[in-house]
């Protein structure tokens, strides 16, 4: 896999949440979207004859996926009476297409002065809710806060008595993957006990969610090689039937193989379960490339963790060629 | 050329007009992976449309019922998701492609001379 620069990483988030913003309140269902955009970008920086995808290249990889407002409006432009779920497709329509593209300009529109007029009630609504629970703040992105009460246990006690979201939006350098991205959700939850920052959540869309779903990043091993790394991630849960939730690492050769990998799969976490610390040690060969890791989550519930992990190094295993 | 009328304007709606049908024609010959559905579409001669146009048309197909899809992960980069028609969505191919032969047929016809009395 291609190493991308926290630059190019960053450009291509603003970009994707561009064009989520833009989606919302559409047709089209934007995180499905947002996450075939992200794939898109991801294959073509695979298919690159780059290393490295820095700002520059990713700058082409945009430039031929179009700008998000293109992007956005493509399906309008064909005519928003054409996608009528069960509608007769053999009746032409008749109306020309100036008409069709003035009604979705018209949408767009009607959308943008709805949401100008609704924000200032919404965010008197979350103001209201934070001087309720005032160990939440207000969470970034106001485009597609949501808010949600996470009831605990049988008492009824509010463990995160207002937690707002931004669906889709990850922290830069972060990414969704694993083998099932219509199952699962993810985005960021705003801070929470024991997090220093936005907590990242994975949450199944499902009540029969298979496969797995994960947050992961990679970054270069060079630092690494020859040590013994121990990553450590706060993770909390709420999973239900059996959902597991495991931080993991992996440590890749420059040809994409593992040379080390654990993933908590003899101590996954399950049921509802505090913000707790986490660890996992691995020896970094050194013919190290990358690193990746992050929290894999299968089955149905929820999923937290701070996305500020440490990697520490202890004693050296193995000394790095030419030293 | 300048003409009174805005032939350009006019190409834009006829190529996205023909998208659905793109790529309806491409996913019922077999199952297709997206990324290499939007690169067949982007090379396709006239077609002239940004390759991340397509995702949300894709997503309104699957929506309504016209395409399923499913992922599969891969080894080289980001799971991979892969295109198929359903049932409603292979009569919707049928049907548009008759529209589509019927049309090309009689501009055809038209210009050899055709559709006089």
């Amino acid at each position: 896999m291609k190493t991308w620069t926290e630059d190019a990483t960053a450009q291509m988030e603003r970009y994707l949440r561009q064009v989520q913003v833009l989606l919302e309140g559409g047709g089209a269902d934007a995180r499905e979207v947002v996450e075939d955009l992200r794939n898109h970008i991801l294959q073509q920086g695979e298919m690159s004859a780059h290393v490295v995808i820095n700002g520059d290249e990713l700058r082409q990889i945009l430039q031929r996926a179009g700008c998000p407002e293109e992007v956005a409006s493509s399906w309008k432009e064909l005519g928003a009476e054409s996608w009528e779920v069960g509608g007769d497709i053999s009746t032409p329509k008749t109306e020309p297409p100036g008409v069709a593209r003035l009604a979705a300009g018209h949408g767009l529109k009607t959308a943008a002065i709805a949401l100008l007029i609704a924000l200032p009630f919404v965010l008197l609504f979350l103001y209201g809710m934070n001087r309720a629970t005032p160990e939440d703040k207000l969470g970034q992105g106001g485009e597609s806060i949501r808010t949600d009460r996470v009831e605990s246990g049988a008492s009824g006690e509010t463990a995160r008595a207002m937690q707002r979201e931004t669906l889709g939006i990850l922290p830069q350098g972060w990414f969704q993957a694993g083998t099932n991205h219509v199952d699962y959700e993810t985005g960021t939850a705003g801070e929470m006990d024991e997090m220093t920052g936005d907590a990242v959540f994975i949450r199944s869309r499902s009540a029969t969610a298979g496969g797995f779903s994960t947050v992961m990043r990679e970054i270069p091993a060079a630092q690494f090689r020859g040590k013994n790394v121990t990553l450590a991630g706060t993770i909390e849960t709420d999973l239900t039937d059996g959902g597991k939730a495991q931080l993991w690492m992996r440590i890749d050769a420059p040809d994409g193989a593992a040379l080390g990998f654990d993933n908590m799969g003899n101590r996954p976490i399950m049921g509802k379960t505090p913000a707790k610390g986490y660890s996992i040690s691995l020896d970094v060969p050194v013919q190290s490339e990358r690193i990746a890791y992050g929290v894999l989550m299968t089955g149905t519930g929820t999923t937290w963790f701070d996305p500020a992990m440490k990697l520490e190094t202890s004693g050296f295993r193995e000394k790095p060629s030419g030293s | 050329m300048e003409t009174p009328f805005n032939v350009d304007n006019w190409a834009t709606q006829l190529r996205k007009g023909l998208l659905e049908l793109c790529i309806l024609n491409i996913v019922a010959q077999e199952e297709v992976y997206g990324y290499d559905l939007v690169k067949r579409l982007t090379e396709l001669p006239g077609l002239g449309i940004a390759e991340g146009s397509i995702y949300p048309l894709l997503s309104r197909m699957r929506k309504v019922g016209l395409l399923r899809a499913r992922l599969e992960e891969s080894s080289t980069g980001p799971a991979r998701k892969y295109y198929a028609l359903t049932e409603d969505g292979r009569k919707c191919w049928q049907t548009m492609n008759r529209h589509w032969d019927g049309l090309a047929g009689g501009i055809q016809g038209l210009r050899n001379g055709g559709g006089k009395p």
